[in-house]
């Protein structure tokens, strides 16, 4: 008896290629367009906020989110959701540490000179 | 958090814990693991549609004194040691179900609870769990183990009430789990011995289609090392599932679209999707085999522990390796709370690395598959080496006549040098130990240096194998009416007749034995013998001769005075002098006072023809072994009437080939297998094919076997025959890798055997000489040594 698993059918890609008619010269799952477009509009909200917004700013910020959006999705997997690596994220910094040193300072009373 | 009984409370949910039954896997075909192991724990998850389940295996360590309890049947007081040495553990598995939630109506309801709880008491005891509900000892034992990974067994409280949440502490500040930020292992410190333990939990990630016949969750039991393993599972109503595959299927079909919009070639995956979605899809739409087809999604957590955190993280990497190519084991972050997982009402850290599939994928994962072998209490022989890990295999070797009423017939089988004699050896030893008079035929002698009394038959007093002396008259004390009385002593003399028969019919070569009348003389002649007060070969002799001058048939006449004339020459060698002469002065029996414990008869000297040589080409001495074989058989068999029927008794008889040969040697095979259990004696037979036994017809009779290496592959069938393993599947190859030895390595000195213990229970064993004391080993060692000659 074979012993199957489903994985296939959840390793499904999920890429947006363009409109209609304009291909992308690159392929993006519809996830990574999400957070370059998350990240982009807090970076120039951010740099409209600072005051320095421009489009010479405005580009920068694009390929920032670009970059982000790239390196999240290097590890954003059917099998690690993005909501997956917040909650990883969160479990390493909610993690038990060890235990802080703890100095201890003895008063050694003064002998008193006789 | 708390916890009574077998039920645990966190956060809101109860879960019921029950331990699993240990299941043995290895040496079953794959039919008998489907339909005894993997489709009835395949139905019973599907029973737990909309349960959340928590597997958790681990394994128990036991230390000294917990050896020493185990071992106290063990007459050898090193041996607690020695295993506790080792590393041995046994695995148990336990799983929790997640009770639903209490509706209302059901709180109007006083014993909704309890009966719910009942009912899946039930369930879980059928056949493929055949778990039972964890006692309150139990479920705390889990909960400090689960809470000191990698630290040596804890010890419960013994406490028997409730614990509630002020208790707890009590259980879970006796480590101190931590981490730093990203970090790779876990440090765990035992709050009581300050000892420290790293760990690493791995999860399993993608895999491909497995095969029922390789439980996947008891891989890591191959490693070594201890594993621990939790599991959290879901079992999806399907309702769920359609819903959830609805959308799977439309997102591909929207992909598969998308591309041939863009007119670009659609990737692979997307394919195989839609190809898995209505594979699954029709699974469920069509009905059948619903249950099995029962989706279920999983998250699997593999922790291994080292006392550095390179050790743990090297240890992970064979865990990874063992799984490698077909699945995938990553290492993810969180590894604190992955860790802390592990404790029975502890959440789910995080949902990644999710598995899905049907309910038989997790059926077949087998997580309570293990070496099962042996007893739970007896003499220790060795350890497992197959598939389930490394597991101390004991033996009580009584257990079968005393507690099952079975037959106490063991059969050793194996190619010469696959440890034969150095099992019987340390069997031996150990009876002697112990105090049980044993008996042991070893025609080539090794064994004689640990024996109380040593008999070499070849240089023994004239008449000591008098067929007619070598089987006892019955006792009246055994027998508990005349008339059982009477029938044992016909069948007494009946054997002592067909005996002396065979055994002089065997001295004549094949021409002349083969002629219908000369069994007819030496029948005559025997019993005429028979009558006189102290009969033996050398009065069947003189018949004989009388025969020869007096009979009426001018034929018997003939063959009378043939064959007298032949047995005639061969009483005149000395080895012959055993059998004829009358040995009425020998006390065969000895006192039973002062009797010793342990006698080895052996036969050195003893040219046993062999087995596949024509009789025609036999020299005297060759024609001489076999009848002088099989009276001395007989006479170690006397000593299975010695004393007390209760008493405790072992009899080995080594080179058993020859015995099954003649009709006295495998009436004394049948005899010594009927009578084992009525006198409570081991009875243990040791040949190189298996066929002698099957031959002899007592394989029914046969409770346990030891199988060696065995190359030959008719020879390989045999032998799992009698050992209750279905042949022709592919087993046959394992026996010739048994003891393999590896190119460019010194010897191993390990001998293994595959060992159906009777009761079920069949693994690979390597026999552990080790565990006795070395002047011991050094005897039982028959392998050669010159360095031996020097000292």
């Amino acid at each position: 008896m074979n012993l199957p698993w489903d994985d296939q059918l959840y390793d499904i890609p999920n890429r947006w290629l363009g409109a209609k008619g304009w291909t992308f010269p690159f392929q993006a799952r519809y996830s990574a367009w999400g957070v370059w477009l998350a990240v982009f509009l807090v970076s120039v909200v951010g740099l409209h906020r600072v005051g320095i917004l421009d489009v010479l700013t405005a580009v920068w910020a694009a390929m920032f989110a670009v970059f982000v959006s790239w390196a999240l999705h290097k590890r954003i997997t059917s099998e690690t959701p993005l909501r997956t690596l917040l909650v990883g994220f969160w479990r390493e910094t909610t993690a038990p540490r060890p235990p802080a040193p703890v100095t201890l300072y003895v008063d050694v009373p003064k002998r008193r000179a006789r | 958090m708390r916890f009574t009984g077998n039920l645990v409370t966190a956060n809101g949910r109860t879960v019921a814990w029950y331990r699993l039954a240990p299941q043995r896997v290895a040496w079953l075909t794959e039919d008998d693991i489907d339909h005894h192991l993997v489709v009835p724990a395949a139905q019973v998850l599907a029973q737990l549609v909309d349960h959340r389940l928590h597997y958790r295996v681990t394994s128990t360590h036991l230390t000294l004194g917990g050896w020493q309890t185990r071992l106290q049947t063990d007459p050898v007081p090193e041996v607690a040691r020695h295993v506790a040495g080792l590393d041995l553990a046994d695995k148990a598995c336990y799983v929790g179900v997640e009770l639903p939630r209490r509706t209302t109506a059901g709180l109007f309801a006083g014993l909704w609870g309890q009966r719910r709880v009942h009912d899946l008491d039930r369930l879980m005891a059928r056949p493929g769990f055949d778990a039972r509900p964890l006692e309150q000892d139990e479920t705390e034992w889990l909960l400090r183990r689960s809470t000191l990974l990698g630290h040596p067994n804890p010890v419960t409280s013994g406490v028997d009430a409730p614990f509630d949440d002020d208790d707890m502490p009590e259980i879970f500040d006796r480590a101190i789990l931590s981490a730093e930020p990203y970090d790779r292992t876990v440090k765990i410190v035992n709050r009581d011995t300050l000892a420290e333990r790293y760990a690493v939990t791995c999860v399993i990630g993608r895999s491909q289609t497995q095969h029922s016949l390789d439980p996947w969750l008891a891989r890591p039991d191959r490693l070594g090392f201890p594993v621990e393993i939790s599991v959290t599972c879901d079992i999806l109503p399907a309702e769920s599932v359609q819903r959830g595959l609805r959308y799977q299927i439309s997102r591909a079909l929207s992909q598969k679209e998308h591309h041939e919009e863009h007119k670009t070639p659609p990737e692979p995956r997307i394919q195989a999707g839609i190809q898995k979605a209505l594979e699954v899809q029709t699974e469920l739409d069509r009905g059948w085999g619903t249950e099995l087809d029962t989706r279920l999604e999983m998250w699997v957590r593999i922790t291994v522990t080292g006392a550095t955190p390179d050790e743990a993280l090297d240890r992970a990497q064979h865990v990874r390796d063992s799984y490698s190519p077909h699945i995938v084991v990553e290492r993810p972050t969180g590894q604190a709370h992955l860790a802390l997982e592990h404790r029975p009402g502890s959440p789910l850290s995080n949902h990644a690395h999710r598995r899905r599939g049907p309910v038989k994928t997790l059926a077949g994962a087998i997580p309570q598959a293990t070496a099962m072998v042996g007893h739970h209490h007896g003499w220790y022989v060795g350890y497992t080496r197959g598939a389930g890990g490394r597991h101390a295999a004991l033996w009580d070797p009584w257990r079968a006549m005393e507690v099952r009423e079975r037959s106490g017939l063991a059969a050793v089988v194996g190619q010469p040098g696959c440890g034969k004699s150095s099992l019987l050896g340390m069997v031996a030893y150990r009876a002697k130990k112990a105090g049980v008079e044993s008996t042991v035929l070893d025609p080539s002698g090794p064994l004689a240096a640990i024996a109380d009394r040593h008999i070499d038959l070849l240089n023994a007093r004239p008449g000591i194998l008098n067929p007619w002396r070598l089987i006892p008259d019955p006792y009246r004390g055994h027998f508990d009416s005349d008339a059982e009385y009477q029938h044992a002593r016909e069948l007494a003399a009946t054997t002592k007749l067909t005996l002396a028969e065979d055994v002089l019919v065997e001295m004549l070569p094949r021409n002349l034995s083969d002629q219908a009348d000369t069994r007819s003389v030496i029948h005559q002649a025997c019993r005429q013998a028979s009558l006189a007060p102290a009969p033996s070969p050398g009065l069947v002799l003189d018949r004989l001769r009388l025969m020869a001058k007096d009979d009426d048939d001018p034929g018997l006449r003939r063959q009378a005075r043939i064959v007298g004339d032949r047995l005639a020459d061969l009483a005149t060698l000395p080895a012959a002098q055993l059998i004829f002469e009358s040995g009425q002065r020998i006390d065969l029996d000895d006192s039973d006072a002062g009797r010793p414990t342990l006698t080895v008869i052996t036969m050195n000297g003893l040219q046993i023809p062999r087995e596949d040589s024509d009789r025609r080409d036999w020299s005297t001495d060759e024609t001489l072994a076999l009848p002088l074989l099989h009276l001395a058989a007989w006479l170690v068999q006397r000593s299975v009437y010695h004393g007390r029927r209760d008493a405790r008794k072992l009899v080995c008889f080594d080179e058993v080939h020859a015995l099954s040969r003649i009709g006295a040697g495998r009436l004394l095979l049948n005899t010594s297998a009927r009578d084992s259990r009525k006198w409570n004696t081991r009875v243990i037979l040791a040949s190189q094919n298996a066929a002698d036994l099957l031959d002899a017809g007592i394989a029914n009779l046969v409770d346990c076997c030891w199988i060696g290496t065995t190359r030959d592959r008719q020879a390989q069938t045999e032998a799992l025959r009698l050992a209750g393993i279905e042949p022709d599947v592919g087993f046959e190859q394992a026996l010739g890798h048994l003891s393999a030895h590896t190119r460019g390595v010194g010897r191993s000195g390990t001998r293994e055997f595959v060992w159906a213990d009777g009761e079920g229970g069949c693994e690979r064993v390597a026999v552990d000489l080790r565990c006795l004391p070395a002047a011991v080993r050094s005897q039982l060692d028959t392998t050669a040594d010159p360095s031996r000659v020097a000292a």
